[in-house]
């Protein structure tokens, strides 16, 4: 379920308040703020990536699911829950 | 005063510590006896500690006081004369490693030993059983780098830092090991779970920093089992086992914290070492680990 702030047109960008550090081909995020850490897997860090430049929802689900073996719906429910979490701990913004 | 070198920092005391006196200019930090805060304003990071973003004031009851400011000035106020012993103890375990946490150092508990040239570092919660597998490994004739807390420099090199130079051991391990040689002191006072001895432990190797190539966490279990850990999972062990990790959410000094974090986990074979409960199977623990470190 998206939140009320997302929608497919939404578009995010990574906070610049976030240092990574990649360990066997799997990524670590800490906020510098908070001191927070969080962990993706392989495909976390793919849609990492992908944030890198300005990107929709919506856009980035279309290149996930060229890449993965997943339908739309569902991969636009998980990215959206990904990046839900993402948004709230601060690792990423919504650019207005 | 005096004078001392710990962790690389220039340490000038009014109480006694374990380790040889040295020669500096200028201290780092200043331990001084004297009277402390009541309160200070702040939150309370856990029951005897208040934390504010550059005092901690650390209470244990019926022992002592100390009060932190700046990271580099503590004040001890003992509170009974007769357990002196106790307040040095609790200032070189849960004091000293609130200090390291403080100066944006990663300390964990546990010892560090070198094992084939490599340093490893055994760490795990109390009755994890650190202290036996550490002692079966002295026994063998692995040199101990440093006991009860271990840092790391957080330059690009990433080497054990050298610490107190005291083993803390209960009596039956003294025992078992014939060790009656090296005790210090014997140490029994109110809060403390068991009397434990305090060893002296200097070897050619302690005043030396040293890599660090193995991490193994004792984990208690109903096997003796080691398994190894990769990718995120080692930098999420060592989140999760930092001594006083608890405590870095006050401090302003990320940073410094996620480079070694981050080092560490690149660096370090992360070995997870499961204890059967109930039974003291130490050597089998030792050829678990040794059979691992050698390949």
């Amino acid at each position: 379920m998206m939140s009320k702030q997302m929608n497919d047109n939404t578009v995010i960008v990574k906070s610049e308040k976030v240092l990574t550090t990649e360990i066997d081909d799997e990524l670590g995020l800490m906020n510098i703020d908070k001191g927070l850490y969080f962990t993706l897997n392989h495909t976390g860090k793919r849609i990492w990536e992908l944030i890198e430049t300005d990107i929709s929802i919506k856009d980035l689900t279309k290149k996930l699911i060229e890449e993965y073996t997943i339908g739309y719906e569902e991969c636009i429910k998980e990215v959206s829950e990904l990046l839900d979490i993402m948004k709230n701990n601060n690792l990423v913004d919504i650019k207005s | 005063m005096k004078k001392y070198r710990f962790y690389e920092m220039n340490i000038l005391s009014e109480m006694e510590l374990e380790g040889p006196e040295v020669e500096f200019e200028s201290p780092d930090v200043t331990i001084v006896f004297g009277e402390t805060p009541k309160s200070i304003e702040g939150e309370r990071a856990a029951k005897t500690v208040l934390i504010n973003d550059h005092e901690v004031l650390i209470q244990i009851p019926k022992i002592a006081n100390y009060y932190m400011t700046h990271a580099n000035h503590i004040i001890v106020e003992p509170i009974m004369k007769d357990y002196m012993l106790a307040v040095k103890m609790y200032f070189v375990g849960r004091v000293f490693s609130t200090l390291l946490v403080q100066r944006g150092l990663v300390p964990f508990h546990g010892s560090a030993l070198c094992i084939e040239n490599k340093g490893v570092l055994i760490t795990g919660k109390s009755g994890a059983g650190k202290t036996s597998i550490t002692s079966g490994l002295i026994n063998r004739g692995y040199k101990i780098l440093t006991d009860d807390i271990i840092a790391f420099d957080n330059s690009d090199s990433l080497k054990i830092l050298p610490g107190f130079s005291h083993q803390k051991l209960h009596p039956e391990l003294v025992e078992r090991y014939n060790l009656q040689d090296h005790i210090i002191t014997y140490a029994d006072y109110p809060g403390k779970s068991r009397p434990e001895y305090y060893l002296d432990r200097t070897n050619e190797k302690r005043n030396q920093k040293h890599s660090v190539d193995i991490v193994v966490l004792m984990v208690p279990s109903n096997e003796n089992y080691i398994e190894e850990y990769t990718g995120m999972d080692k930098m999420d062990l060592i989140l999760r086992n930092v001594y006083g990790g608890y405590l870095t959410e006050y401090f302003n000094n990320h940073l410094d914290r996620f480079e070694i974090y981050s080092q560490l986990a690149k660096r370090v074979r992360f070995f997870v070492l499961k204890r059967k409960r109930g039974e003291f199977s130490v050597e089998e623990q030792i050829e678990l680990l040794l059979e691992k470190i050698m390949t």
